[in-house]
């Protein structure tokens, strides 16, 4: 299993750090979870045609971590993707996906157009509204959903990949979150978000100090280490 | 069981960012930059230098 760090930074542009996008590529699928700014950009960079991805794969809705994704649908059938981009994200995902058919619908009708047109399918999208459950698996690599606790954006998902025998676990925006550990333990790697808009500096200390309240044990112990959110913000 | 390897990412900025964490986390960690890419499998090893590295130099965890 390999992972790309696509984009590790926050909603501030940042020229050296864009918009939150991991990859996930796993027994030979390109699963894609978050889709912030400039993932095609990264995405090139590393190889990897947004016509590729089998899968993207929301936490939430945020705007930092679905703005990238006319890019990926649109960049991904005009380079040659033949099947509906499919995406499985939290209550809302399908309203976007049949929104932004409509914002696009220019573009869509002009590029089915003779003389050369781009296959109906490819532009299509195939959105699942997703509960906390395994909601991909394909044989040789399962993707399960968890809650985590992003305040008022209710709801936000973790997500797990397992496979062959080797696991991932990416956090999603959270704060401490019981059910985020659960999830982690045994996992080969945790990749955890580490920035909230928080006025108090280094709130993930606090964060910290709530896991091994919670364990009864110093955080060395714990089975599962969670980061939670590292405010940097002063 | 603890992780081979932490990740921090979605971080405003690296300062101080590192020791925050070191303080409470003594496991191995690395905080990301942009296409860093990470191998999964018995060892986990990464390619590209992260932003910090709180984790062996040799790139290469076992549990």
């Amino acid at each position: 299993m390999r992972v790309t760090l696509l984009g590790t930074g926050t909603p501030f542009p940042n020229v050296e750090r864009f918009g939150s996008a991991i990859l996930v590529e796993a027994a030979s699928k390109k699963l894609l979870f978050d889709c912030g700014r400039g993932v095609v950009i990264r995405l090139t960079q590393a190889g990897v045609s947004p016509k590729e991805i089998d899968g993207l794969f929301l936490t939430h809705l945020h705007s930092d971590h679905v703005v990238g994704i006319p890019d990926l649908w649109l960049s991904g059938w005009f380079l040659g993707r033949s099947k509906p981009l499919r995406i499985w994200g939290p209550k809302g995902t399908s309203g976007m996906a049949k929104h932004l058919a409509q914002a696009f619908a220019f573009d869509i009708r002009i590029r089915q157009a003779a003389p050369d047109p781009l296959p109906a399918e490819g532009v299509e999208i195939d959105a699942k509204e997703i509960e906390q459950d395994e909601i991909y698996n394909d044989g040789s690599t399962r993707a399960s959903a968890f809650l985590v606790d992003h305040g008022t954006v209710n709801p936000a998902f973790g997500y797990r990949v397992d496979s062959a025998g080797h696991s991932v676990v990416i956090s999603g925006d959270t704060k401490f979150c019981q059910n985020l550990v659960d999830f982690a333990r045994g996992a080969d790697c945790l990749i955890h978000a580490a920035w909230s808009w928080l006025e108090k500096p280094y709130a993930a200390v606090e964060a910290f100090d709530c896991v091994c309240r919670r364990c009864g044990t110093g955080l060395r112990d714990c089975e599962a280490q969670a980061w939670c959110h590292l405010s940097l913000r002063r | 069981m603890k992780p081979k390897l932490g990740v921090i990412y979605h971080y405003e900025d690296e300062e101080g960012l590192g020791e925050a964490v070191r303080k409470k986390y003594n496991g191995p960690f690395v905080i990301a930059r942009d296409l860093m890419a990470i191998n999964i499998g018995r060892t986990v090893t990464w390619e590209r230098e992260p932003a910090a590295a709180h984790a062996p130099k040799e790139n290469t965890i076992e549990r």
